[in-house]
């Protein structure tokens, strides 16, 4: 996979786990434990769990989804 | 804001003449919303004495994928910035769209040679359809410590690309000293201060600690009055950023319903007016 498709879906899987209401060490663990983002395991690893918890809120409140 | 509750708040300064610059969040109407009319004759008014800047938030600068969307959204602000007349452009930095969200609130990215890229690409296709000087604003959010100490170098090498500017959000910066227990000149010298050509204030308020590794979570809601931690960041700011042009003081709309928070809007209004005459003396 190319590192830009990596990121891609990194963010892709990040958003998606922030807007599923899955509580925020399930949200650390999963994306930690998905092997298409071992490059962003180091990244994930520093993340705070009051801060993840701030993105699913924000997500919540302001969150558009895509209408097919 | 173009609600009721903004324009009761801000009627006696507009009318008193005591506002210099207005700012507009120029997507307002990208999805087909419409201003009301009192809203449009401010908008063109200030255009007209090339005093209206424009602060975007829907761009989502630093997702992986130009989209469909994004790429109407360029179109649809190179039309706006050809019908008025603004004196510079920003947008947040981080991403609100990917996978299936379309938007939301900004959130910070991981900072590689990827994120860097994208985002170089989308800021000269801002300034491309704003013909204009472009820039863009610091997150409160962060994922982490390492987010809040490398974001202020990621933005220059972004805004570089395009001659940009930054837009401080102290509130912003209140926000990251207050949950990451960072040191406020610590953390300003961290930001390219030459690049600052404006300055955002506003209020927030606190949540609860999941972790319970804080007290409490400072949150960038703009709902609520500017804290004294702001004020006093902000006259340390002007000292620190020889290039300031606008001071924009910011609040959600719906949130000033009472007379008494509009007059306390008012009251912080005045107060950042006697922090620049002091600066400025």
């Amino acid at each position: 996979m190319s590192e830009d498709l990596k990121y891609s879906e990194f963010q892709n899987a990040l958003l998606g786990l922030l807007a599923s209401g899955l509580p925020e060490e399930t949200i650390i663990a999963t994306l930690k434990s998905d092997s298409r983002f071992d490059d962003y395991r180091d990244y994930v690893d520093q993340f705070d769990p009051d801060m993840v918890a701030v993105a699913s809120e924000l997500m919540g409140k302001w969150a558009r989804r895509k209408v097919d | 804001m173009p609600t009721e509750d903004f324009r009761q708040a801000t009627d006696e300064l507009f009318q008193r003449n005591k506002v210099e610059t207005l700012e507009w969040s120029f997507d307002f109407g990208f999805s087909g919303a419409a201003a009301e009319p009192w809203c449009n004759d401010l908008l063109d008014k200030f255009s007209a004495a090339d005093s209206l800047t424009g602060h975007g938030v829907e761009l989502s600068p630093l997702s992986a994928t130009f989209s469909r969307r994004q790429r109407d959204w360029l179109a649809q602000a190179r039309e706006e910035f050809q019908n008025r007349r603004y004196r510079h452009a920003s947008e947040h930095f981080g991403f609100s769209e990917a996978g299936p969200i379309e938007k939301g609130a900004p959130l910070s990215v991981p900072m590689n040679e990827q994120s860097l890229h994208r985002g170089k690409e989308m800021m000269k296709r801002f300034a491309d359809a704003a013909q204009c000087p472009v820039g863009l604003e610091n997150l409160a959010f962060a994922f982490s410590l390492e987010d809040v100490k490398r974001q202020g170098d990621f933005i220059d090498q972004l805004i570089s690309e395009v001659d940009g500017f930054l837009l401080l959000d102290l509130h912003n910066i209140f926000c990251q000293v207050a949950n990451f227990n960072m040191p406020e000149l610590e953390l300003l010298n961290l930001y390219p201060l030459s690049k600052v050509r404006e300055l955002h204030l506003s209020g927030g308020s606190w949540s609860r600690s999941i972790s319970g590794r804080r007290l409490a979570v400072r949150r960038d809601t703009h709902d609520d009055a500017v804290p004294r931690e702001v004020f006093n960041l902000t006259a340390l700011a002007l000292k620190l950023c020889p290039n300031v042009e606008f001071v924009i003081l910011e609040r959600l709309g719906y949130t000033m319903m009472e007379p008494e928070q509009q007059q306390e809007f008012r009251d912080d209004f005045d107060t950042i007016r006697e922090i620049l005459d002091h600066c400025y003396v």
